[in-house]
């Protein structure tokens, strides 16, 4: 997954002016705006913490609140679980109109 | 107790707070005891951290059910977690810890985290792992996944409440590339999709970022396909 980075190492989603893009795939199956939750330090760079704790990367966690980012991270499965099972139901029964043209 | 700071200096008719490296030499019962050559004689008692704080600021960190959960001590211009006891029928009993070990050596620390286990770890439901080799050492666990793509998990059998803690440091004597330390609100096939929080591992201590975390979560290791690494120590500061 390809995100951008701020001088604090927040995640965005999108390009934008003073972001670097990064690569990795620690986000996959993540909701788009959970990921913009999280700080991204890419292997070999650093980081210091507000208390002057150096954290090296690979390395990512969550600067919002982490309830703040569950919450939108599984209303976002749910919603792509709805809709992953009603394409699924459009194609049985696509199928099965088909099937009973042919049959007539 | 919502936003309620309580201040004080030294205690009150029914209790007091006692600091200092070394027990108080006249315990009595519900006296606090805060371990610590830093704190002076003022605490406060708040959900929140407290503004202004002055040098040797005592906080104790309360939850809503008015719970102390975590001590610190305003020092250098920054708050450092202290032990703290309390002195119940005859013997001080610890009710917060500056740091709490995971792996300790060879200890798994299974009052913390009710030992460890090595299972597969699924990348996907198409794509699961395989159990990983564990040894468990003096110094030590050395943990080599099996040889399928997804990679193998060494995980905690119990999830850890990180709520008063803001770094977990991992220390490796080594660890090869794509070897991770990671936290999820899941366990089993499902650790995967409630990570919270990752850091790759290297010879040496990794360190990763609590802040914004709160509750509780399974610790994992997690090497991908024939990845290995030894680890000396996990704690909580």
């Amino acid at each position: 997954m390809r995100i951008y980075l701020d001088e604090g190492f927040r995640c965005h989603v999108s390009p934008g002016v003073g972001l670097t893009a990064a690569e990795t795939d620690l986000f996959e199956g993540k909701a788009p705006e959970a990921v913009a939750g999280y700080r991204y330090i890419p292997a070999g760079k650093r980081w210091v913490r507000g208390d002057g704790r150096v954290f090296s990367g690979e390395m990512a966690a969550p600067w919002k609140p982490w309830a703040e980012l569950d919450a939108v991270q599984r209303a976002y499965e749910r919603t792509r679980n709805e809709e992953l099972t009603a394409a699924m139901a459009e194609m049985v029964e696509e199928v099965y109109r088909r099937d009973m043209a042919e049959m007539e | 107790m919502g936003q309620c700071f309580l201040y004080g200096n030294g205690g009150s008719a029914g209790w007091r707070v006692a600091v200092g490296l070394t027990e108080p030499g006249a315990p009595r019962e519900n006296m606090l005891w805060v371990k610590s050559d830093r704190a002076g004689g003022k605490y406060v008692f708040a959900e929140t951290e407290p503004e202004n704080p002055s040098e040797g600021l005592i906080w104790f960190r309360v939850s809503s059910m008015g719970i102390i959960t975590r001590t610190d001590v305003y020092a250098d211009g920054a708050w450092a977690a202290a032990d703290a006891y309390m002195y119940l029928t005859g013997s001080w009993v610890r009710i917060a810890a500056a740091l709490v070990y995971l792996i300790r050596g060879g200890d798994q620390c299974a009052n913390v985290t009710g030992g460890w286990k090595g299972v597969r770890y699924y990348w996907s439901a198409s794509l699961p792992g395989g159990v990983p080799s564990v040894t468990w050492a003096e110094d030590g666990v050395s943990v080599t996944a099996s040889g399928t793509a997804a990679g193998s998990l060494l995980v905690t059998e119990k999830p850890i409440d990180v709520t008063q803690y803001g770094t977990l440091l991992i220390e490796c004597e080594s660890a090869s590339d794509q070897v991770m330390c990671q936290l999820s609100t899941d366990t089993g096939d499902l650790f995967k999709a409630g990570q919270a929080a990752s850091v790759s591992l290297t010879a040496g201590t990794a360190s990763l970022d609590l802040s914004a975390l709160s509750g509780q979560y399974y610790v994992g290791i997690q090497p991908r396909a024939q990845k290995k690494a030894k680890i000396r120590q996990i704690l909580l500061k």
